[in-house]
C-alpha cells in the first residue's frame, strides 16, 4: 500500500497508560504516514481519546515511546510539539475576539502583526466565516465556533492536527455539513489529521485508515472499505457496521475452503484465510445485504422462519431464525419484492465468499 | 390562588422588607443627621447645613487619618491581593497532601475572633519593634484581607474551563503567557472583588488599629471612635456619611464585575 511505504510523521510504540491498576492503554504501536487523515474509533472508555491526549502533550504515557519526524516527544511539553488540537467543547477564549483567537498562537510566535492581520483573513475566510472576525465567541453559533476552533488550529501551520470528538456536540444535518468541509479542508492543506470518533459512519465518512480501539488496545487499522469488508476480529465486525455473528466450530478444511458446524445443528460453507483448523471454535461473520432470499438453484441455501419485519421506508429489515444455524437479520428492497409475512418460510442465500471466518475471543 | 397562599406571601414580603430595614435603617439614620444645624444628635432635624462637612475638611487632624487609611488600606490591597491570587491559585491545582490544613490556615484569620488576632499581633509586633507604625499595620491587615481574596479568586478558578489551559498550551503558550493571556483575564472579576474586599477590610478595622497605632498613625476608624468617645459632634456623622458612600460606590463595582463574569461564561455552560 502507498500510505504504509512512506516513513511515518508519529510512531507510537509499546505505549502504555496506567491508571493505579487500570490499563487505560496497553502497549500501542501505531504509525501515522504524512498526509493521512486517521481516525480513532471505538467505544467510551476504548482509549482513544486517552491515546489522543498523550500525543498532543497533555497526559504521559506510562511506558514506550512516541516519535515526532524522529524525535522521542513523550516528555516534550504540550507548547513545544506544535500540534494543533480541535477541542469536543470547542475551547475557544471566551475574553478574546475571533480575530485575537486566531492571531494568539501567531503572537506567541512573535509573527509581525501585518502578516498576522492577512493570515487570520486568509484562514476565517477557508473556515467561511469571513466578517465575523471582531465578535466574541459567546456570539457565535455551535457551528461557527468549531469552525473558528478549526481555524485556530491550523492557522499556525502545526506538524499534526488531533480533533478530540470536534463534531459530537452538533445536530446531525450540521455535522454532516462540517465533515464534507473537515474534508475538504484536509484535501486542500494536506496536513496529517488525527481524528478521534465514537461514530463508525464518521470514520468512514472521512478517513483514510481507521484504527479500531477496544478495551486501551488497537484490534485493527485499515482503510474504511478494508475494515468493513475484512474485519479482523469479532469486535470489529459487530463495531463498524451492522453484522450477522455466529458461534461456530470448523468441521473440515480444505484449502480456505472451510466448513462450520452450529451448535443448533446446521452447517455452512465459508471461506478463510485466518489459520483455523478442524475442531476450532470461531465465530462466524455475515453483513446483512450478503444475505438474499434464495431464488434459483445456485449457491448456499438455507430454510429459514421469519420472525419479525421492520419497516425502515427505503428497504425492510428482516429477522429469520436459520433452521440449525441461528438468529439472521437481512434487508430487502422495499418495493417490487414478493412480499413476505411473519411466521412464513423462507429459504435464504449465504454465498461462501461472504461469510467471514474469525478467531474467538 | 387560595387567600391563605395570598396571605403567607404577603407576610413573606413584609417579613423580608422588616429585615431590610433592621439592616440599613442605623445607616440611614446617621446621613440626615450630618447635615443638621444642631450639634446635638437628635431628631428632629433643626436646619440644612454643610458645617459638619466643612469642619472635617478643615481639620487637619481627620486629613492625617484619611491619609493614613488610604496608605494602609492601598498597601494593603497590594500584598494581600498578589499573595490570595497566588495561594488560590495554588490549590486549585490537583490534591496534594495537607491540602486541607493549609486552607485552614489561610482562613483562620476570619474564623479567629479579630481581637485574639489583634492581641497576638500586638505582642508579636513589639519585640519586633513593629508596633505603632504604620508597616506593622499593612502586614496586620494583609493577613486578616488575605481570605477575602483567596475566596474571590477560587471561585473565580472554580469557573474556568481547565479545557482553555489545555488550548493554550496546544498553540505554543507556554505557562507564564498562559496565565498571562489567558487565566488572568478570566479570573480578574475574582481578583478585583478579592481586591475590593481587601480594601474595605482595612479600611474599616478598628480593633488592630486601636491596638497597633500610635497618635501618628491613626486610621479613620481609630479617630471616629475616638471622637465618638472624647467629642461627640456631627462631624463624625459627617465622616461616617462619606464612608458609606465610599462603600456603597465599591459595592456597586463588586456587582458589576460579578454580572460581566457570568455573562462571559453564560453560553458556555
Amino acid at each position: 500500500m502507498a500510505i504504509a511505504a512512506a516513513s511515518p510523521i508519529v510512531r507510537l510504540s509499546g505505549v502504555s497508560k496506567n491508571y493505579g491498576i487500570y490499563k487505560a492503554i496497553d502497549r500501542i504501536d501505531l504509525d501515522i504516514v504524512p498526509g493521512e487523515f486517521i481516525t480513532f474509533l471505538g467505544p467510551s472508555g476504548s482509549g482513544k481519546t486517552t491515546t489522543l491526549m498523550m500525543l498532543a502533550g497533555f497526559e504521559t504515557p506510562s511506558e514506550g515511546a512516541i516519535e515526532m519526524d524522529g524525535r522521542r516527544i513523550e516528555r516534550l511539553p504540550a507548547h513545544k510539539r506544535n500540534i494543533g488540537v480541535v477541542f469536543q467543547n470547542y475551547a475557544l477564549f471566551p475574553h478574546m475576539s475571533v480575530r485575537e483567537n486566531l492571531a494568539f498562537p501567531l503572537n506567541v510566535r512573535r509573527v509581525p502583526t501585518a502578516e498576522i492581520r492577512s493570515r487570520v483573513d486568509a484562514a476565517l475566510a477557508m473556515v467561511h466565516l469571513d466578517g465575523l472576525a471582531e465578535r466574541k465567541p459567546v456570539q457565535l453559533s455551535g457551528g461557527q465556533q468549531q469552525r473558528v476552533a478549526l481555524a485556530r488550529a491550523i492557522i499556525f501551520k502545526p506538524r499534526l492536527i488531533v480533533l478530540d470528538e470536534p463534531l459530537g456536540a452538533l445536530d446531525k444535518n450540521l455535522r454532516e455539513h462540517l465533515q464534507a468541509e473537515l474534508k475538504s479542508l484536509h484535501r486542500d492543506l494536506g496536513t496529517t489529521m488525527v481524528f478521534v470518533t465514537h461514530d463508525q459512519s464518521e470514520a468512514l465518512t472521512l478517513s483514510d485508515r481507521v484504527a479500531v480501539f477496544n478495551k486501551g488496545r488497537i484490534e485493527q487499522i485499515d482503510t474504511p472499505e478494508a475494515l468493513y469488508e475484512r474485519p479482523a476480529t469479532p469486535f470489529v465486525a459487530s463495531f463498524i457496521g451492522e453484522n450477522n455473528m455466529l458461534p461456530g466450530n470448523i468441521e473440515t478444511r480444505n484449502g480456505d475452503e472451510v466448513a462450520i458446524r452450529f451448535a443448533g445443528g446446521g452447517l455452512l460453507q465459508a471461506r478463510s484465510q485466518a489459520s483455523c483448523k478442524p475442531g476450532d471454535e470461531i465465530i462466524l461473520s455475515i453483513r446483512p445485504e450478503n444475505i438474499r432470499r434464495a431464488s434459483a438453484g445456485a449457491g448456499q441455501h438455507v430454510s429459514a422462519t421469519i420472525i419479525d419485519i421492520v419497516y425502515l421506508g427505503d428497504q425492510r429489515r428482516i429477522l429469520v431464525e436459520a433452521d440449525g444455524i441461528g438468529r439472521l437479520v437481512f434487508k430487502t428492497g422495499a418495493a417490487g419484492e414478493k412480499p413476505i409475512t411473519q411466521g412464513e418460510r423462507i429459504d435464504i442465500e449465504l454465498s461462501a465468499g461472504t461469510c467471514r471466518v474469525l478467531p474467538k475471543q | 390562588m387560595t387567600d391563605s397562599t395570598y396571605w403567607w406571601k404577603l407576610a413573606g414580603k413584609a417579613f423580608g422588607v422588616g429585615v431590610l430595614l433592621f439592616l440599613i435603617a442605623p445607616i440611614i439614620a446617621i446621613i440626615p443627621l450630618s447635615f443638621n444645624t444642631s450639634s446635638i444628635l437628635t431628631y428632629p432635624l433643626e436646619g440644612f447645613s454643610l458645617k459638619w462637612y466643612a469642619k472635617f475638611f478643615a481639620d487637619p487632624r481627620w486629613w492625617t487619618a484619611i491619609k493614613n487609611s488610604l496608605i494602609v488600606g492601598v498597601a494593603t490591597v497590594g500584598i494581600a491581593t498578589p499573595l490570595g491570587t497566588l495561594a488560590a491559585l495554588g490549590l486549585s491545582m490537583t490534591g496534594f497532601r495537607g491540602k486541607s490544613f493549609i486552607i485552614a490556615g489561610f482562613m483562620s484569620p476570619m474564623v479567629v475572633p479579630t481581637v485574639i488576632t489583634a492581641v497576638g499581633i500586638y505582642f508579636l509586633f513589639s519585640r519586633l519593634g513593629l508596633a505603632n507604625s504604620l508597616s506593622g499595620l499593612v502586614l496586620a491587615h494583609t493577613a486578616l484581607a488575605a481570605p477575602f481574596v483567596v475566596i474571590t479568586v477560587s471561585a473565580s478558578l472554580s469557573q474556568l474551563d481547565r479545557v482553555l489551559l489545555r488550548a493554550s498550551a496546544s498553540l505554543g503558550a507556554g505557562g507564564l503567557t498562559t496565565f498571562w493571556r489567558v487565566t488572568m483575564p478570566l479570573i480578574m472579576p475574582g481578583i478585583v472583588s478579592g481586591a475590593i474586599f481587601a480594601f474595605t477590610t482595612s479600611f474599616d478595622e478598628v480593633v488592630v488599629a486601636i491596638l497597633l497605632t500610635g497618635p501618628e498613625q491613626r486610621t479613620l476608624p481609630r479617630e471616629l471612635l475616638s471622637g465618638t468617645r472624647e467629642n461627640l459632634d456631627p462631624t463624625v456623622m459627617a465622616v461616617a456619611t462619606l464612608l458609606i458612600t465610599l462603600s456603597v460606590i465599591l459595592l456597586l463595582v463588586f456587582t458589576a464585575l460579578q454580572q460581566r463574569s457570568s455573562r462571559l461564561v453564560d453560553k458556555d455552560q
